[in-house]
C-alpha cells in the first residue's frame, strides 16, 4: 500500500472525485430524461454506487432512496437534485 | 476518506496476486478502481466497460481475479461470467461481483451464476486492494 503522506495520491484522488462532481449536472440530465423507470432505476444506481466510492455517502443514500417508484422516492429526486447543486457550487475555484 | 494509505508495502509483491481485470460500466467508477487497485494496491490493472470488452480482453491479459459489476447495460453481470467462463484462460480464475447495497437481497441468486464472492457498492477504494485477496486464495483454494 501507498505510504503514509503520499500527497501524489491524495492529490490524484482528488482529482479524479472533482471530475465525478463535475459530472453530477450530467448524471441527473441522464435521471430525468430516461425514458421509463428501468432506465431511472439504472441511472440512480449507478450515481449511488458511484457517490459511495467518493465518500459522499448522503448523496448514495439518497441516490438510493430515489430509486423507488412512490411519492417518496420523487420526493427523495428533490432532496438528491439540491445536494447535487451544493456539492457543485461547493467544488473548489 | 484518507487515500494515503497504510504502511506497508504493495500488496501485489507480497500475496502472489498480479493482474485484476475490473469490469464496470460507470466511468467515475472505472477511475477510482483503477485508482485504488494499480495506484494503492500495486496491481496490473486490466479495466473494462462492457462485458464484451472483457471478453475480448480476459485471453490476452490473463487475469488472476475479476471484479465484475452486476448491473451493465448490454450484457449483464452474470452473462459475462458466462461467457467468461468458457474461455481457457478463465478456467479457476475467482471473479468477484461489484453489487449495490440495493441488490444484497439478490445475493443467494447472484452467487448461484458461480461467483466467488460478493463486494458490496460503495467500496473504499483504500481496503479494496487487501480486501480483494480473501476471494483470491478462496479461489486457489487456500
Amino acid at each position: 500500500m501507498t505510504q503514509p503522506g503520499d500527497d501524489e495520491a491524495a492529490a490524484r484522488f482528488a482529482a479524479i472525485e472533482q471530475q465525478f462532481v463535475a459530472g453530477l449536472p450530467r448524471r441527473l440530465q441522464e435521471i430525468d430524461a430516461a425514458p421509463d423507470a428501468q432506465a431511472r432505476y439504472a441511472a440512480l444506481h449507478r450515481l449511488a454506487g458511484a457517490a459511495g466510492a467518493f465518500g459522499h455517502a448522503r448523496l448514495g443514500e439518497l441516490a438510493r432512496q430515489a430509486m423507488g417508484t412512490d411519492a417518496a422516492a420523487d420526493a427523495t429526486l428533490q432532496v438528491l437534485r439540491e445536494e447535487i447543486s451544493r456539492l457543485v457550487d461547493a467544488r473548489p475555484g | 476518506m484518507n487515500v494515503s494509505g497504510q504502511p506497508g508495502v504493495e500488496l501485489s509483491e507480497v500475496d502472489g496476486l498480479k493482474r485484476v481485470m475490473c469490469v464496470e460500466d460507470d466511468a467515475d467508477i472505472r477511475l477510482v478502481l483503477e485508482f485504488s487497485l494499480a495506484r494503492l494496491g500495486g496491481y496490473e490493472v486490466c479495466v473494462c466497460a462492457s462485458g464484451l470488452e472483457a471478453l475480448e480482453r480476459a485471453p490476452a491479459f490473463a487475469p488472476e481475479l475479476v471484479l465484475l459489476d452486476v448491473m451493465m447495460p448490454g450484457m449483464t453481470g452474470p452473462q459475462t461470467l458466462e461467457r467468461l467462463r468458457e474461455l481457457p484462460v478463465m478456467q479457476g480464475v475467482p471473479v468477484v461481483f461489484l453489487t449495490a447495497k440495493a441488490m444484497q437481497r439478490d445475493m443467494e441468486d447472484i452467487l448461484q451464476h458461480g461467483a466467488t464472492g460478493v463486494i458490496v457498492k460503495p467500496f473504499d477504494p483504500v481496503t479494496l486492494p487487501k480486501d480483494i485477496l480473501v476471494y483470491w486464495e478462496h479461489g486457489r483454494g487456500r
